[in-house]
């Protein structure tokens, strides 16, 4: 069970003055329980990526399979992608429009034709994980705080049960402790069997928390890899607006100088490993 | 999938060419010369010749053809239709029958005329909002309708409104494909069912949408307060508009051209 992408190449508008290339030659697989990070700067095909992932848009080169059903315009199967496949744009909270954020979590379940019980079950499911409880349930979406109306907006995606989640950038205007809480869900979602794909353009937050990072730059894949291979080649060659961590960037400079240290953006390990050596 | 083409009826497309640097109210005043040419047409074959006015135009505004044609699709079906009609309801003499439908050759006339007439209309007016950005044709308007200003009319702010609107074109329609994805993505059918069903489908679209709208326009008008805006009172611009000699000559040849086509048209054609 995986999304593998082959060779993708993603045109805007072509063969009109506004072509823009906004992807070309990726290449990349995606397992379920696993967590997948895209970073690149603004513009760099982030958000166009994600929407080949659920069928959204559909690539001008190359392949993409969701479990093995091909993605192609004309592929009767789209629906079913859509469903294992959870997309939370930018911004989600301005999707909204249920009066109710039950009505609102219950739009996606509804919509593939699951049964009332497992709708309630479903959306209770959803708003508890994002920390919402019953209460809220008959409220209007539009009179909540930011950062709850986000809530609702990734728990009205989860209510369809995907087994796959891609978010577009979704700690974009939280503040530390909702990016915080946030990351929380997004490692339980996978501890539960979900495969999760990130798209931030944070690479502390990246190397921080996934076990693969994607590097884009203008539409190419600069590098696909562990944290550790990102690591690396990011301090051989500088990306335009990604700036590798102090502390990646401090054990850089004091490997160079002789000392033997792991080269990390792991604050307490680099800690750690000094102060065994102090003690030495 | 493209949802929304923004390619649509008439965006700016910026280029290098004679036809984008005229002046907007030169550009403004040949076009509403031009169309009114093509109301005045009478035989339907002086469309050969229109036909090789515009090539010309769009020759030298450096679009190519294919892109001006696309911008007209939207109003093909309109053209169509209108041609349509005409085939079917004129009367005369039948070239043939089917059933109770009866083509006369006054009918065929007439159909290809209009439709025409239509498609030429639209394809100049097309031509004038692809070479001038929305800012260059508001402009041109308050500066074509600021001799009415003493007698109350409204030219600023109409122009004002009207930058404002056209700019917000482009935006509203990425900002109702982003929606339209994001409904989509959480599974709501969009195209399915009848007319009724589709409309209610459209609810979970239009609300967010509304709700983008409104908030957008008060930021911009708070925006525009914090900036002092305060009409058009004393405003100076960027870029004043500067009417060239090259601008009178084209304006003189578009007329020019018009008027020999017309009296061509109406006094020696056959
Ligand atoms: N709907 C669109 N039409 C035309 N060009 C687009 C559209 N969406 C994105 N682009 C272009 O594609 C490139 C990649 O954009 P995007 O995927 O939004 O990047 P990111 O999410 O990394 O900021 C950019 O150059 C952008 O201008
Ligand atoms: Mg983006």
């Amino acid at each position: 069970m995986s999304i593998e992408i082959h060779n993708l190449k993603h045109v805007y508008h072509p063969g009109t003055p506004l072509e823009t290339i906004a992807l070309q030659g990726i290449d990349l697989s995606i397992h379920m329980k696993q967590w997948l990070t895209v970073v690149g700067h603004t513009g760099s095909g982030k958000s166009t990526l994600a929407q080949h992932l659920n069928a959204l848009l559909f690539c001008q080169e190359g392949t993409i399979k969701v479990d093995s059903i091909s993605l192609d315009p004309r592929s009767k199967q789209l629906r079913t992608v859509r469903q294992k496949v959870g997309l939370v744009f930018q911004y989600p909270e301005q999707q909204l429009f249920a009066e109710t954020i039950y009505d609102e979590v219950a739009f996606a379940p509804r919509n593939w034709g699951v049964d009332p019980d497992t709708v309630a079950e479903r959306v209770e499911n959803a708003l508890v994980r994002v920390g919402l409880n019953s209460s809220f349930y008959q409220r209007s979406p539009f009179h909540l705080s930011g950062g709850e109306k986000r809530r609702v907006a990734i728990a009205s995606v989860l209510s369809a049960n995907p087994d796959y989640l891609v978010l577009d950038e979704p700690t974009a205007g939280l503040d530390a402790s909702g990016r915080k809480d946030l990351m929380g869900l997004l490692a339980g979602l996978r501890e539960d069997g979900l495969g999760i794909v990130l798209i931030t353009h944070d690479l502390e937050l990246a190397l921080a928390c996934s076990e693969k990072i994607l590097v884009l730059e203008h539409g190419r894949q600069l590098t696909y890899g562990t944290p550790e291979n990102v690591i690396d080649s990011l301090l051989k060659r500088h990306v335009y607006g990604l700036l590798l961590p102090e502390v990646v960037q401090m054990s850089h400079e004091l490997f160079l100088k002789g000392l033997d240290v792991p080269i990390t953006g792991d604050e307490f390990l680099l800690a750690q490993v000094l102060i065994e050596k102090v003690r030495k | 999938m493209k949802f929304l083409d923004h390619l649509t009826f008439g965006q700016y497309i910026p280029a290098d060419s004679f036809v984008h640097n005229a002046d907007p109210r030169g550009k403004i005043l040949g076009t509403i010369i031009l169309l009114t040419g093509v109301f005045l047409v009478k035989h339907p074959s002086a469309f050969c010749i229109w036909a090789l006015f515009l090539l010309g135009v769009i020759l030298m505004s450096r679009l190519s053809i294919r892109l001006v044609m696309g911008s007209a699709k939207p109003v093909m079906i309109l053209v169509l239709f209108t041609a349509f009609i005409h085939f079917l309801f004129t009367g005369g003499e039948p070239l043939f029958k089917l059933g109770f439908v009866k083509i006369t050759y006054e009918g065929l006339r007439m159909g290809v005329y209009m439709g025409l007439r239509l498609l030429f209309l639209v394809l100049f007016a097309s031509i004038l909002t692809l070479t001038t950005s929305p800012m260059e044709l508001a402009d041109g308007l308050e500066s074509l309708f600021s001799p009415l200003k003493p007698f109350g009319f409204p030219a600023h702010e109409l122009a004002m409104m009207m930058t404002i609107a056209l700019r917000f074109i482009p935006t509203l329609l990425d900002e109702t494909d982003r929606i339209m994805k994001a409904q989509l993505a959480r599974g709501a059918d969009l195209d399915k069912g009848n007319i009724w069903n589709r409309l209610k489908a459209f609810i979970p679209v239009l609300i967010p949408l509304f709700v983008i709208v409104f908030q957008r326009a008060e930021d911009l008008a708070i925006a525009m307060e914090a900036r002092c805006y305060k009409g058009g009172k004393g405003r100076t611009r960027m870029h004043p508009l500067a009417w060239k000699y090259k601008d009178t000559i084209g304006l003189v040849i578009t007329i020019s051209a018009v008027a020999l086509l017309s009296f061509l048209d109406r006094r020696l054609w056959l």
